[in-house]
């Protein structure tokens, strides 16, 4: 079955507070970090299992076991797709399977991190870290986004059934061809607001000055310790996990 | 007809109801005028004609809504699409043609409709809406009314029964109000059921609804004879809605 509306779910905007969002924004900039780079420190199946494994304590205090467990279960046969083909280029399941989890956790960590922080706290991170400016805005800018373009998908998808639309109709790939009317839109919604954020920004004198002031302080709690202990504990078993003997080689097909 | 029986909803992930045990009828040949708040539940109202909720939106669902006797539960939102058109507040989410005109023939050809029928019915809504001269161009070079009322055809093209609007006087200039209006009135005429949501009250009282749902909180906190209600002025502004200025005069003399 496919069900787009299920796949955004993920990153849909997360409404109200949870423990994670509370958290002191370095924190959860620096958890995100560790499940970005735990899943690439080796390709072998062991690590990507442990990433996932190792994510459920956020998912948890994020809030977002539903939202995971429908985005994944409206993935699945993308999932089943993708985990195919890699198998007929490569040859190895394990390694197909490893790839495929990879990408799942990576997808998983983003979208816990991006609903459950505002921009605005990524902002002043990034320029806490003395980030420039251009980039900073632009990647708060791009998080921003993600989560209302998945709010126009939604609004995209239910406009087109209320035509008369069936999605589901036909077999795989009649069923992609029957996106188009969703992903035509949401391209053209996406242009659209980037213009007018352009403009936006230009008529507010953005960029005029070099350091833009800031009031916000941001404090650390016992939450945040906890959680950077086990960011910390989580790493180093990666590592050593990481650093056995993988059961195949990696990229076999370039051999 | 459509029944709305007890229905209550809130959607996944919110803390509140977005509808509390909401009972109303809607019936062919009338308009019916839905106003309240930012929040009220207007648009999730909306959802719940066309089969949208619970379809596509999850969430906990009580009651229950009868489409021609039939429970939209029971039917999919395609299949309820050819009698219950719903019309967005956002018209833009919903264009990907190359044309105004092929993008009006998308919702018959859909559900569809033969060949004859869609041409004919096609144009007949461009130039109900006033946007006949404009079938070649692009959705996406017309304004922002002109944008709100193509979706409008979009959605006549497919002569359903029942016509669900949000917001139409969104972006409109007085004349294009007062052809919404032509057009609604028409429609009733003809024996369909218009579903209208506004925040504009002078509009609707030109407009001139059978009966009117006042929301607020998800719930239906009054109803019935527009006169009525746009009359209760205090009512009306601890509601963050400004009453038509005939009533606001009205009650002014009344004081004095
Ligand atoms: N997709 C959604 N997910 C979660 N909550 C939602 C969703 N859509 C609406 N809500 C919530 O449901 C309540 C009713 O919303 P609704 O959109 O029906 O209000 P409305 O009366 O149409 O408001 P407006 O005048 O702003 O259009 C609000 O509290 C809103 O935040
Ligand atoms: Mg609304």
């Amino acid at each position: 079955m496919l069900d787009p509306m299920g796949m955004v779910e993920i990153f849909r905007t997360q409404v109200g507070e949870t423990p994670y969002s509370r958290l002191n924004p370095s924190t959860k900039f620096i958890l995100f970090a560790s499940f970005i780079a735990l899943p690439l420190i080796s390709a072998s199946l062991p690590i990507q299992i442990f990433s996932l494994i190792a994510q459920v304590p956020l998912i948890i205090l994020s809030r977002s076991e539903r939202r995971v467990k429908r985005s994944l279960k409206a993935s699945l046969l993308f999932i089943v797709v993708l985990v195919v083909l890699n198998y007929l280029t490569t040859h190895s399941l394990e390694f197909s399977l490893a790839m495929v989890l990879r990408l799942v956790s990576m997808i998983i960590a983003s979208a816990i991190f991006m609903t459950g922080t505002s921009p605005a706290e990524i902002g002043d991170l990034l320029t806490k870290l003395k980030v420039p400016l251009q980039i900073t805005f632009s990647f708060v800018i791009a998080l921003r986004f993600i989560p209302v373009l998945a709010d126009d998908v939604v609004m995209i998808i239910t406009s087109q059934v209320s035509r008369g639309y069936e999605l589901e109709r036909g077999g795989f790939l009649e069923k992609v061809k029957r996106l188009i009317p969703i992903l035509i839109p949401m391209i053209i919604i996406a242009i659209r607001r980037g213009h007018q954020l352009a403009e936006a920004l230009e008529t507010k004198a953005f960029g005029a000055i070099e350091r833009r002031s800031s009031y916000v302080v941001y404090e650390y709690g016992r939450g945040d310790w906890i959680l950077l202990i086990y960011a910390i504990i989580v790493i180093t078993i990666g590592l050593v996990v990481g650093t056995l003997t993988p059961q195949f080689q990696l990229l076999p097909f370039r051999c | 007809m459509i029944e709305v029986e007890g229905v209550t909803f809130k959607y996944e992930g919110s803390g509140m109801n977005a509808l509390r045990d909401v009972s109303l009828e809607l019936e062919r040949g009338k308009i019916y005028g839905v106003v309240g708040p930012n929040g009220s539940g207007k648009s999730t109202l909306l959802r719940l004609l066309n089969g949208l909720i619970p379809h596509f939106y999850r969430g906990e669902m009580k009651g229950r809504v009868l489409v021609d006797g039939v429970d939209t539960r029971e039917a999919s939102v395609a299949q309820l699409s050819k009698k219950v058109g719903l019309v967005f507040q956002n018209p833009e989410h919903m264009f990907f043609s190359e044309t105004v005109y092929e993008e009006v023939s998308f919702g018959p050809k859909s559900i569809g409709m033969d060949p004859e029928e869609i041409k004919e019915s096609v144009r007949w809504a461009l130039e109900e809406v006033g946007l006949w001269e404009l079938r070649e161009r692009s959705p996406w070079s017309l304004s922002g009314g002109e944008m709100k009322r193509l979706s409008i055809a979009c959605i006549l093209s497919m002569k359903p029964e029942f016509l669900a609007v949000d917001e139409p006087t969104i972006g409109q200039d007085s004349l294009s109000k007062e052809s919404l209006s032509e057009i609604f009135k028409r429609m009733r005429g003809e024996g369909k059921g218009v579903v209208i949501v506004t925040h504009d009250l002078e509009w609707l009282d030109e407009l001139g609804p059978d009966v009117v749902f006042v929301l607020r909180y998800g719930v239906v906190i009054n109803r019935g004879d527009p006169k009525e209600i746009f009359s209760d002025i205090r009512n009306l502004a601890t509601n963050g809605l400004i009453p038509p200025y005939r009533y606001i005069v009205d009650s002014l003399l009344e004081v004095g």
